[in-house]
């Protein structure tokens, strides 16, 4: 009988899936910020058909001008349009949230991996990564990007490096717990090897957790980037980041308000998203909130 | 209403709503429990005994269960008509509950003394010190060392836990003590003596018994009269010693049938065949019906309602088993 | 209970030596010469020589990471690349500035965040529940200086009710407190939320209110005091996250804090005052840890008994403190 759940498991991948959907589909918020998502996601792939100016053109004879039609979101104290800016920002906020989950997920997950299949590397991995996260973080991001230096390159092995140790533990407790699981005890009695039962048992249960776990850490990553490039320590001008871009209008905060906060208005946005996504897919992979 | 009765339920009907579908959980219900009766309610699980029990304290979740219509007495006052607040001094006080789980029904971060202690106060002007006399005394009463107030419930064993729970519901001296379930989570031998707690403290307080249970052993051990429950009705219902004797209704003698008997020779359990339906999707006619070796015409269309068929015995069947001569 | 406390304070230590040591060599790998840095440019090659004998850079690794750790025991927290000043000075009338936004800022956060977390979860799926998501999700999402400027355009420069920067009295805290206390009341909200939701289902709700027990006692005396071990370690891992992350409302706010001291560190490649000040930081969040992990033993009496009786689990009381 644990072979077929086996055989089910995978079989019903498919019809999992669509279940998972449906649900989620219920959701309004999920779905509403799953479109916006998207929606960020062409922006940035199209940005230099949408974006109306060039985002490092200076125009000295508009500077620091209030949103008008000209100018939705106005112009910095270079003249250049705002609205350009952070269309063009929003390939920095996608791609760099993107790649240091990927990174750091993989890597993590590896490494969650071993430490679990292997004892003798179960202890050294973890110890070493509880080092690392005793650190808070915005400290340990410094001290990372004192290193490593300021590039956007750096920033997503720094981010990267930071996220690892969280991915790690979540494998690693699902490859324990899930180890046990009859049905993975049944395969290893038919003789499977480790590799197949990764594949097929393992990593397909633990995906819900993996996935929401990405979904609500890309919007801390994108905010941690943004904190950096806010204090400096991130992108450089005169590139278009959302947070450097926070921190070049805070001179003007009493003048020219929207300078800061709708680069701010973009974060939240994009960030409201994920979490109401990665919320929205907590629930939808519950198998217990079938109500 | 008669003097004598305690408790008395009148059409009960209670659903569930969930979001997709409404749970009909216990239809149309109606009996009485007279002063210091025993009274055991008998049925598989999703039959609606917990509910019903749930229903008397108001205790039934809402949302997403509700009591939709029907009537309950205690004492000639209509329960249903109480507020939340007369409701509270009734629960704990003059009926009292417990529940299946021992393992999970005590509150892991405080002691049994503060368990005890908190109904205790609740219900009586009291001062700590005498709750605290009181407390130590409920536990002396179903045999745990007095001393043991102090300590938490992680401390006791699963059948030492529910001697526990079971002194928290008399500590008030109830009217009524309704036990769902009370020993279907332990060890056989540990059933054995928590019945005999309940059926010793029965004897010496003088209080009613709401006894659910699945077990009919348990129940022509300790109840008087005995109800069998099905799909939220009650399918036959008297004395145990009358329903014992002369089993009517075919799903009762299905349940008699599937206990395996030690003084015969049989190769094979005999189970009911089929499965209760689902109560979100209740047949017209008879629930039993598609199970039922008596099964008729009139089944299929027509809900049988209790009709009496001797001194204190009841059955909702159309065709029910005729003894043999 | 007291071997117990011992053994945890002994462990902390440990950790902190291991993260000192972990920090510390990975400042090995900051490019460039220290020297160089604390000499500044345009340094001959004397003076680069005397000053590496004065800093005493050329030693091997373990000699100047012990002499650390030695000058540490004794209070020094070493000397400033760039100032030469001794960095222990600078620390003590800067940290008391990052401890009290990022304390006062947790505790408010709290508060709030109990409250919230505990009206949502009794009242689930209603208006109030799904509007506080909303908001308390808004805590999340936001960048923490971009909420300390939007207090301050509103609070200060449209309202005029409150002092846009300085630390010079009790007016100048509430905007960088509570700039923290939203952001913190997310997290502990979301948890609160969660937490009760779960204890709520327990079978001895239903037994506290079949005594008869009023609703409410049995939502904070049966309810809460159970569902808090989980909230009690999101309050510590948040409280750990705003003691080093102070720097970003202290950059708002010009607070001379801790968290601004090494950013500067930083940027001017002032390695032992990073070092120094993450060392700090790293401190601070042990103690938390380590005050935490006591109170679990204290609300939870499994964790009491467990450790009364001797009985060493130390990893399962920080990671399973929340499982029944």
């Amino acid at each position: 009988m644990a072979k077929n759940d086996a055989y089910k498991k995978k079989e019903g991948g498919n019809s999992q899936f669509k279940m998972v959907w449906i649900k989620l589909r219920e959701n309004k918020f999920a779905m509403a910020s799953l479109f916006i998502l998207i929606a960020v996601c062409l922006v940035a792939l199209f940005a230099p058909l949408i974006a109306p100016y060039d985002y490092t053109k200076q125009n000295y004879e508009e500077i620091l001008m209030f949103p008008c039609l000209k100018h939705p979101f106005g112009t910095d104290q270079f003249g250049r349009d705002i609205m350009s800016r952070i269309i063009w920002g929003s390939r920095y906020t996608i791609v760099i949230g993107v790649l240091t989950m990927v990174v750091s997920g993989v890597i993590g997950t590896v490494l969650g991996i071993l430490a679990a299949y292997y004892p003798k590397l179960d202890n050294p991995i973890m110890r070493f990564l509880d080092i690392f996260s005793s650190i808070p973080d915005m400290a340990l991001l410094m001290c990372l990007v004192i290193i490593l230096g300021t590039s956007m390159r750096n920033m997503i092995i720094a981010l990267g490096l930071y996220y690892i140790p969280g991915y790690a533990r979540l494998a690693r407790s699902k490859v324990l717990t899930l180890r046990n699981e009859e049905y993975v005890e049944a395969s290893i009695a038919l003789g499977a090897s480790d590799g197949r039962i990764l594949m097929s048992h393992i990593l397909p249960n633990s995906l819900a957790p993996i996935i929401v776990r990405f979904t609500m850490s890309t919007g801390g990553c994108i905010l941690e980037a943004a904190s950096l490039s806010y204090i400096g320590l991130g992108i450089q001008p005169p590139e278009p980041e959302w947070g450097l871009m926070i921190s070049q209008g805070k001179g003007f905060l009493s003048t020219n308000w929207y300078y800061s906060i709708i680069p701010g208005l973009c974060i939240v946005l994009v960030s409201y998203c994920l979490n109401y996504l990665g919320d929205g897919l907590r629930d939808a992979l519950d198998p217990r909130l079938n109500y | 209403m008669d003097e004598n009765t305690l408790l008395k339920i009148d059409n009960l009907v209670v659903k569930y709503f969930l979001r997709k579908s409404t749970v009909e959980a216990v239809n149309g219900v109606s009996f009485e429990i007279k002063k210091g009766e025993r009274v055991g309610l008998v049925g598989e699980t999703g039959a609606g005994k917990t509910t019903t029990a749930l229903s008397i304290l108001d205790l039934v979740s809402n949302p997403p269960g509700r009591i939709v219509s029907g009537d309950i007495y205690l004492n000639g006052e209509n329960l249903r008509q109480k507020s939340e607040k007369e409701m509270r001094k009734i629960r704990g006080n003059d009926i009292a509950m417990i529940f299946q789980d021992p393992m999970t029904s005590l509150n892991p971060v405080l002691t049994v003394g503060d368990q005890i202690m908190e109904v205790v106060r609740l219900h009586n002007d009291m001062t700590k010190f005498e709750a605290m006399d009181k407390a130590k005394e409920m536990l002396e009463l179903v045999g745990i060392p007095g001393e043991r107030y102090l300590e938490y419930p992680h401390q006791f064993s699963g059948g030492m836990k529910q001697r526990v729970v079971i002194a928290i519901a008399l500590a008030c001296n109830p009217k009524l003590l309704i036990a769902d379930e009370p020993t279907s989570a332990l060890d056989v031998t540990i059933q054995a003596q928590v019945l005999d707690l309940i059926n010793e403290l029965r004897n010496r307080l003088g209080m009613s018994l709401l006894l659910i249970t699945h077990d009919l052993g348990v129940v022509a051990e300790t109840c008087d009269k005995v109800m069998i429950m099905y799909a939220g009705h009650i399918v036959e219902s008297g004395t145990v010693d009358k329903v014992y004797r002369n089993i009517m209704h075919p799903y009762t003698s299905g349940l008699f049938n599937a206990i395996p008997k030690l003084d015969e020779d049989t190769d094979r359990l005999q189970p009911i065949k089929g499965m209760m339906p689902d109560p979100s999707n209740l047949p017209e006619g008879c629930a039993f019906c598609d199970r039922c070796p008596n099964a008729v015409e009139a089944c299929k269309t027509r809900k049988p309602e209790l009709v009496q068929v001797e001194e204190d015995h009841m059955v909702a069947c159309f065709n029910p088993i005729k003894k043999e001569a | 209970m007291l071997k117990y406390s011992v053994k945890r304070l002994l462990f902390m230590i440990l950790t902190l030596f291991l993260t000192t040591l972990f920090v510390f060599a990975l400042l090995e790998f900051v490019p460039g010469d220290p020297a160089r840095i604390i000499a500044g440019e345009g340094a001959t090659e004397a003076s680069l020589a005397a000053i590496r004998d004065e800093f005493q850079l050329n030693d091997p690794f373990f000699v100047r990471f012990f002499r650390y750790i030695g000058n540490l025991l004794q209070g020094n927290l070493g000397v400033s690349y760039k100032t030469r000043q001794p960095i222990a000075g600078a620390i003590g009338s800067r940290l008391p500035l990052t401890m009290i936004i990022a304390f006062w800022g947790v505790i408010v956060g709290t508060l709030l965040g109990l409250l919230a977390g505990t009206v949502s979860a009794v009242k689930q799926y209603s208006l109030f529940d799904r509007v506080l998501t909303f908001i308390s999700l808004f805590g999340k999402s936001a960048p923490s200086f971009w909420i300390a400027m939007l207090f301050v355009l509103i609070f200060s420069l449209k309202l005029g009710w409150l002092p846009a920067s300085g630390s010079y009295s009790f007016k100048y805290w509430i905007l960088p407190v509570a700039t923290i206390g939203l952001q913190a009341s997310s997290g502990i909200t979301r948890m609160t939320r969660s937490s009760v939701l779960e204890v709520i289902r327990q079978d001895y709700i239903r037994t506290a209110r079949a005594k008869g027990q009023v609703e409410w006692v049995v939502v904070i005396r049966h309810g809460l005091r159970n569902a808090f071990i989980p909230i009690l370690t999101q309050i510590s891992s948040s409280l750990c996250e705003y003691l080093g992350g102070t720097v970003l409302v202290e950059s708002v706010f010009a607070i001379p804090g801790l968290g601004n001291y090494v950013l500067e560190a930083v940027q001017r490649q002032d390695l032992p005052v990073v070092l120094s000040g993450i060392f700090i930081i790293c401190a601070m969040c042990s103690v938390v840890i380590l005050v935490t992990d006591l109170a679990y033993a204290f609300i939870d009496p499994r964790i009491k008994s467990t450790y009364g009786f001797g009985v060493k689990k130390k990893k399962t009381a920080q990671k399973e403190g929340g499982n029944k």
